[in-house]
């Protein structure tokens, strides 16, 4: 029982290496169809990326910025929230979504593999990616760098407050 | 690197699979910062079960402190990077998992179905700007204060994913003598956290200063805080003079402490 128990633990670490490994050369774009109703491809465009749930309570007293952003962005800025479907269904991320009215472009991850992709083992998550694909700005809350990043795609008067 | 490490778990798989070529196990998808659920309540099995904790939020150090609360739970693991919860779709907890032969054969979702969150984004309400310290002492933060304040927002989850260096910010914190007109301030973030956490945040963070619980979040979204931690100077009408993920410089806090947003 013992040896077997070991084994398991064993392999259960080699299994994720492996797969972690290979995440790593995957492109980093995402095509879907959002809970709006909505295609998406973020592919050859600078993408801002937010993981979520709504049990997340960070996420959600984020969420207002999120919506700002969205609505208030220079159009060459493609803004994406992504529900990471654990816990979670899409009837109930919509029924979120419309009772604050929010119009933020969301895709649902139903079978986790674009939270897998991107190596997100954690919410909320913020990514932005250029316009290869590349990430070149990752954090857990909105800090300050991500806000200062963001801003070029921004009124001038724009505040994140 | 990837080739050699396909290898290796290849061989190992054909090893355990002769090993437990006729064994059944069940893997029990579980969910620690979910509602508990004591394994007494699951379903009963003649098969032998290993707990697994989704990869989302989590970290090693939080596997052990809930295993010495819950020590029936002593087989958790972190399923890392989901490995076996996206093999076997899992997408909701708990969820028991029961392989064959190294196949699944059964999967329970015995998930209830989640609800929509009913408390965000309420008002802030006037009695929650009045904050009180561990040791019990008022702290208003709407009548006009009689000193500058100077405030390090913090989480007691410390240290944490989200909290990026924050026990070296804490400890430098710690190490700033504000003059005798500024009051130095730690206020705790409510999320997920009680009393007995920021108590120990204290202990653990050797804060000599008072330490505010915002059970109610009324300061941090009074003042828009969203990344942690994070350095507030408020003059005393309580506006913001200073703001930032550094600490302000020691050089200048007599400034400050004379300072007026007007």
């Amino acid at each position: 029982m013992k040896i077997r128990y070991i084994t398991f633990s064993l392999l259960l670490g080699l299994c994720s290496q492996v797969l972690s490994a290979e995440s790593g050369v995957h492109e980093r774009s995402i095509q879907g169809t959002t809970l709006q109703g909505t295609p998406v491809n973020t592919q050859g465009k600078v993408t801002y990326l937010k993981f979520w749930a709504t049990w997340c309570r960070y996420c959600i007293e984020e969420m207002p910025h999120l919506e700002r952003l969205y609505n208030d962005r220079d159009p060459s800025l493609e803004v994406l929230s992504i529900n990471i479907g654990l816990n979670q269904s899409p009837q109930l991320v919509k029924r979120f979504l419309d009772k604050h009215d929010y119009q933020i472009a969301t895709l649902f991850d139903h079978d986790g593999s674009i939270t897998r992709n991107f190596n997100v083992i954690g919410t909320p998550t913020h990514i932005l990616l250029d316009e290869h694909g590349n990430e070149i700005y990752r954090s857990a809350l909105i800090d300050e760098s991500l806000q200062r990043a963001l801003s070029a795609y921004l009124p001038k008067e724009y505040s994140h407050d | 690197m990837t080739r050699d490490l396909i290898l290796i778990a290849f061989l190992l798989l054909s090893c355990a699979s002769k090993a437990t070529s006729d064994d059944t196990y069940e893997l029990v998808f579980i969910d620690i910062w979910g509602e508990y659920i004591p394994p007494s309540s699951l379903p009963k099995s003649k098969y032998p079960r290993h707990f697994m904790q989704l990869d989302m939020n989590v970290t090693q150090s939080d596997i052990e402190k809930f295993v010495n609360t819950h020590p029936q739970y002593q087989s958790l693991q972190i399923d890392k990077n989901n490995t076996l919860g996206i093999r076997y779709g899992v997408r909701s907890t708990p969820t028991i998992v029961q392989i064959k032969r190294g196949k699944m054969v059964d999967k329970a979702i015995l998930a209830t179905p989640p609800s929509l969150p009913n408390d965000e984004h309420k008002a802030i309400e006037a009695q929650h700007l009045l904050l009180y310290s561990l040791s019990g002492r008022q702290h208003d933060f709407k009548a006009d204060s009689t000193k500058t304040r100077l405030i390090l927002f913090s989480d007691a989850l410390c240290p944490a994913r989200h909290l990026p260096h924050c026990e070296h910010k804490a400890m430098q914190h710690n190490e700033i003598s504000p003059p005798d007109t500024m009051e130095k301030l730690t206020v705790i973030k409510p999320f997920y956290v009680s009393l007995e956490d920021v108590q120990s945040y204290q202990k653990r963070l050797r804060v000599n200063h008072p330490v505010l619980f915002d059970q109610h979040n009324a300061l941090f979204r009074r003042y828009g805080i969203k990344s942690l931690p994070y350095w507030l100077i408020l003059d005393k009408d309580h506006q913001v003079i200073y703001r930032g993920a550094m600490a302000p410089e020691q050089t200048l806090l007599r400034t400050y402490s004379s300072s007026h947003s007007d």
